[in-house]
């Protein structure tokens, strides 16, 4: 398979399948910006090895690499977690006796973002609803609030740091 | 496998299929529209980087045999000089003087005078007069 067909069929995938992946994420890490990132992290993977995909469930294909990712990602929290709490055996038991599957609803997880957004202060809600939620570019938004694009960036970026501490220690009181 | 990694198992294939099956009972979930021009993005430099790097070990093999090459092509030539400088007899030809002209130079004494010279009765106080003074140069 050329380079310019993986491309193709790399553009398929995700057009067809980013929801879904997304939503694997979302359930089992319950964290937004850490659903994203495996999400993308299983798109490049899936790419990668595409040519040793044997092509009879791409969506089983894609939701494993997640779903792997996924838990990859939950052991590596959870070390980090422990290297920095006593109270690891209580942690670990509670994690082991729940399943992964019913600790999070995506739509919540969903819904909390859109909560968190919404609580963001001015100048970077308005750029971070825009961008996260209505899935706009820097450029179009920049175009739309006609603000230089620099500016819209760094309060994209900015927002995007105060949405991941606020998301993170929300998870953490809870 | 850590303990850790015990406790947080990979989904076996009906835990999977069981999660595919609730994602899609569930009303769908539209990913940030962003994921797809990242991903892209970081595909593309990663192809641009294995493109400059493969151009890169093609620059070093090259180079790597052209100094062979030339290596090859001058080693013989090098070889061939030394060669010649030692058979045309430079350094044979070369103001080396021959044995009779080196001991010619040198006053040589024969066996008769020597014996002469001992058998002569103030030998022995010269030789003892002329080895002081040497000694003497010596410590001087």
């Amino acid at each position: 398979m050329g380079e310019i067909d993986s491309k193709e069929k790399l553009i398929d995938l995700m057009s067809l399948y980013k929801n879904l992946v997304f939503s694997v994420c979302l359930k089992m890490t319950g964290d937004y910006f850490a659903a994203e990132d495996i999400t993308q992290e299983t798109f490049i993977s899936a790419y990668q090895h595409l040519k040793d995909f044997d092509g009879q469930s791409e969506k089983a294909w894609l939701c494993r690499i997640a779903s792997n990712k996924c838990v990859d990602h939950l052991r590596s929290a959870k070390r980090r977690e422990l290297a920095t709490s006593d109270d690891e055996l209580i942690r670990m038991e509670s994690v082991s006796c729940g399943s992964l599957l019913e600790q999070y609803v995506a739509t919540e997880v969903m819904q909390n973002f859109k909560d968190s957004c919404d609580g963001l202060p001015e100048p970077y809600r308005t750029p971070a609803k825009l961008y996260f939620e209505e899935g706009l570019t820097a450029r179009e938004i920049s175009e739309r609030s006609k603000e230089p694009l620099k500016t819209v960036q760094s309060h994209i970026y900015r927002a995007r740091e105060m949405l991941k501490k606020k998301i993170r220690k929300e998870d953490l009181l809870t | 496998m850590t303990d850790l990694d015990r406790t947080i198992e990979y989904l076996s294939d009906d835990d999977h299929n069981e999660l595919i099956i609730n994602i899609e009972n569930e009303p769908q979930i539209q990913a940030p529209s962003y994921i797809d021009r990242n991903v892209i993005s970081i595909v593309e430099t990663a192809e641009r980087r294995k493109v400059l790097n493969f151009r890169l070990y093609c620059a070093r093999v090259g180079f790597a045999v052209a100094v062979a090459i030339l290596f090859v092509c001058i080693v013989p030539l090098v070889s061939n000089l030394k060669s010649d400088i030692l058979s045309n007899g430079y350094f044979a030809e070369e103001s080396l003087d021959s044995k009779e002209d080196v001991l010619a130079l040198k006053p040589v004494k024969t066996k008769q005078e020597v014996m002469k010279e001992v058998n002569d009765p103030g030998y022995f106080e010269k030789t003892e007069i002329s080895i002081r003074s040497h000694i003497d140069d010596l410590l001087k």
